[in-house]
């Protein structure tokens, strides 16, 4: 079958967290004919951590990704209080919270200034030399630019005095912290926090001067068909506020009602996911709802997760400042939830906001200085730890044998989650801007803004749970059709 | 003379690198200043094509992260080989192999039955057809290697990742002008202990620790008080935060020049220094009473060298007959 008369591969995407690919095929008319997101990566982490020492898995899961590794470092150490039957100490949990949030801060600084923001801070259309953070700094200005250089570095110098590292954090232990940190370093850290509380709302300020003030992001963002009613995922804490290190999983529906509300243990009964012959990451959706293909709605089980679906989410935020924020976010779109794929760069940086606002908070805690660093352990066993990635919902699933080495992995992964959902943004993307053949860097750049939008981190997403999941391939011939389909 | 032309590739790798060479702060915008970035997916627009379309040795230097696990990794370890002057293995996955090169205990099916499930007409093809299309994959090999194996190397910048005082230093060079003589590996000559805070009196070692197991004294060398630390098997340069956050190292930066094998060095280090003073044959039983105590050797000893090790992996005899 030869429906195409040209092929166009953007190869590979760019600005982003891993190895991807768009294939494009264009029909006679030089309109879209189809899209394709691939994933040309895997590194096999889920048969490479069996064997190994449960306490080791924070700092080797951290390698699954570089830029988020604290989320994977946590999200392991909290699967690891689980096994263990060990809720860390107060004082631990705020150590912690101290520097999760301080990630949380750092990682959606990077994505504004250096990821996805150099398409509208330095243009769509700017010269591909350009469209990056010293085109960012070339256009805000050095004095800009050197802010931005300081505050990521403010992030990164919170998490290193913390968790011991700036990078691959070591802190982490079943059931507490390796260490606490002085008054000094308390001290240097409640100065950061407080200059990042403001540098977050001057962030704030530059997207509603530029980005909100950008024809292309107005338009973008108002665009019905860019849009996509999906399920939306994050956690929240006992008032329904936003929650980044902890809490339940809270699922609303397109229209904002509540699908589901379900603590860490309980999150994996809801996803089913299914493997696709052409890309090497598995496809999650809502069990219950179904996979209907690559589509939107309340009949599709397709849900998203990260910045936009937190916000849409949650009841609240749950820092005055934010929450300020929030609901300008909420006026400009005419209330939530909001579909609007590229209103995840805005919720990014009320997020931004609301972490920056709670390291401020927590590193006042004085929990934070004394008491226990460590929990009794119980004897190993199974747990599920849930956090946050910047770029969504992130769980482990672990089983522990009686010498605590590990015997099952599952990993879900944010980025998993939004897979069908960038697929579809991609292809919604390019159907909009590929006409009459034309394909320039300009258009493919485009294109490649709508999985910017979501943020993902590739070598992240070619996780997902293996093992006891139910899982559907479809067998299909040559010509698309399913020959076979193969349910476990 | 001109500006320098540079390049950052990522293979197989977390992006950890990538990142860490921002953890140099302002300094970037001397590197920015002193230098044209030819290529780094990570943060600018380059894509395979204009990378195909440098002339050869048309690069000064690429910093090359992440080991090679598919044969797209090895596609473009070459072509980047042959469009630069000098090429850096920047990182353990690079450099060692790294974490995933523990993903060498298993065969490339049983990582995808473990990934994908057991029936094989599911897993991903390295060509497929999808709604009528064409789609291909790069080839998942059988083997991870660490760059060195596929192309030549000149420099070497170790650990997981790079810490920021040598990624540092490789930039100052670099502004310069002046980067070493080719062979140079950017971090310690001496092994971990020589920087490490903690006070080390070669006490014997009478029962293993994991680090969940007991919290450690934090004046005291991890190893005298049972903890396994690879610090004696592994290059300085990092300033042993890891020691210092209470936690053993775990050899990121790869073994001093003088070792061969790491995990082999670091397991005699350990025999010679376990005893709880027994004599005559009750002090072998009891040594291997001991060592016995070690739940993880692989994951311990070869978390980041195992694909660089004299173990390589597992040996597969179906794959030795298959070629």
């Amino acid at each position: 079958m030869s429906k195409t008369v040209r092929h166009v591969s953007i190869d590979p995407i760019t600005r982003l967290e891993g190895h991807g690919r768009i294939e494009l095929f264009l029909d006679e008319s030089g309109g879209l004919a189809d899209a394709f997101f691939q994933i040309p990566e895997l590194r096999g982490f889920e048969r490479f951590c069996l064997g190994r020492q449960g306490e080791d898995m924070p700092q080797i899961t951290e390698r699954i990704c570089g830029v988020c590794p604290e989320a994977h470092h946590f999200a392991s150490t909290k699967t690891l209080d689980a096994c263990y039957a060990a809720p860390p100490p107060p004082r631990a949990k705020k150590l912690r919270e101290v520097l999760y949030n301080a990630y949380i801060f750092s990682d959606h600084l990077l994505h504004f200034y250096y990821l996805g923001g150099p398409d509208f801070l330095v243009g769509p259309y700017a010269p591909p030399q350009e469209r990056n953070i010293l085109g960012v700094i070339g256009k805000v200005g050095l004095e800009l630019g050197k802010e931005v250089i300081k505050h990521r570095g403010y992030g990164q110098r919170i998490i290193e005095l913390v968790g011991g590292r700036p990078i691959h954090p070591v802190s982490g232990i079943p059931g507490g912290q390796s260490k606490g940190i002085t008054e000094e370093e308390r001290t240097e850290i409640e100065t950061m926090a407080a200059s990042a509380v403001e540098f977050a709302q001057a962030t704030l300020d530059v997207f509603k001067g530029k980005l909100l003030e950008d024809e292309t992001f107005v338009r973008f963002a108002s665009q019905e068909s860019l849009a996509l009613p999906t399920y939306y995922m994050g956690l929240v804490d006992k008032k329904g506020a936003v929650d980044f290190y902890d809490g339940d999983v809270r699922i609303v529906a397109p229209d904002g009602s509540e699908y589901a509300q379900v603590g860490a243990s309980d999150v994996l009964a809801l996803i089913e996911e299914r493997t696709e012959p052409w890309t090497y990451v598995k496809i999650p959706y809502l069990k219950d709802v179904g996979w209907k293909g690559f589509t939107a709605g309340p009949d599709s089980g397709v849900y998203r997760v990260g910045p936009l679906a937190r916000l849409n989410a949650c009841k609240e935020i749950g820092t005055p400042l934010a929450q300020t924020e929030y609901e300008v976010f909420l006026d400009y779109f005419g209330g939530g939830p909001v579909h609007a794929t590229f209103a995840y760069h805005w919720a990014r940086l009320i997020e931004m906001l609301s972490a920056a606002e709670r390291t401020a908070a927590f590193i006042t805690d004085p929990t934070l200085m004394e008491g226990p660093l460590r929990a009794p352990l119980g004897e190993p066993g199974e747990g599920v730890g849930v956090i946050e990635a910047a770029r969504g919902t992130l769980i482990h699933h672990y089983g522990l044998d009686d010498r605590g080495l590990i015997k099952s992995v599952n990993l879900v992964v944010a980025t998993t989650h939004n897979v069908a959902a960038i697929s579809l943004s991609i292809k919604e993307m390019a159907k909009a801007v590929v006409k009459d053949g034309n394909v320039d860097q300009g258009i493919l750049n485009l294109v490649e803004m709508s999985f910017r939008n979501y943020d993902p981190c590739l070598a992240c997403a070619t996780h997902a749970l293996p093992g006891q999941m139910p899982l559907i391939v479809d067998v299909r011939g040559t010509d698309g059709a399913v020959r076979q389909r193969i349910e476990r | 003379m001109g500006k320098a032309k540079i390049g950052v590739y990522w293979a197989a790798s977390c992006g950890g690198c990538d990142c860490s060479l921002l953890e140099v702060n302002e300094q970037i915008l001397d590197v920015a200043a002193a230098a044209d970035i030819l290529l780094w997916p990570c943060a600018t627009d380059v894509k395979y094509a204009d990378l195909e379309s440098y002339k050869n040795g048309e690069i000064d230097i690429v910093l090359f992260n992440g080991a090679i696990r598919t044969a797209e990794n090895r596609e473009i370890a070459k072509l980047i080989r042959t469009k630069t002057k000098a090429l850096v293995a920047f990182g353990s996955c690079a450099h060692t192999g790294g974490v995933i090169g523990l993903a060498n205990l298993a065969t490339r099916d049983e990582i995808f039955t473990t990934v994908y499930g057991e029936q094989r007409d599911g897993w991903p093809q390295v060509s497929a057809s999808q709604n009528g299309y064409d789609l291909h994959l790069p080839e998942f090999l059988e083997t991870l290697t660490p760059l060195a194996e596929v192309v030549e190397v000149d420099y070497v910048v170790p650990g997981c990742p790079p810490p920021r005082e040598i990624v540092s230093q490789l930039f100052s060079a670099l502004v310069a002008g002046e980067l070493p003589p080719m062979g140079t590996v950017f971090a310690s000559q001496k092994n971990l202990c020589e920087e490490c805070p903690r006070e080390r009196e070669q006490e014997k070692i009478t029962r293993i620790l994991r680090p969940h197991q007991q919290e450690p004294d934090p004046e005291k060398c991890l190893l005298d008080q049972g903890f396994v630390c690879m610090g004696p098997a592994t290059r300085g340069g990092c300033g042993a935060v890891c020691p210092a956050a209470n936690m053993p190292c775990t050899g990121c930066a790869g073994p001093t020049e003088s070792i061969t094998d790491q995990g082999a060095a670091m397991l005699n280090t350990l025999a010679s220094l376990v005893g709880t003073g027994e004599e005559g044959e009750d002090q072998l039983d009891a040594e291997d009473a001991i060592l016995a105590q070690l739940d993880d050797i692989i994951g311990t000893f070869y978390r980041f060298g195992l694909a660089t090790s004299l173990l390589r992996g597992r040996y597969h005899e179906q794959n030795r007959t298959a070629r």
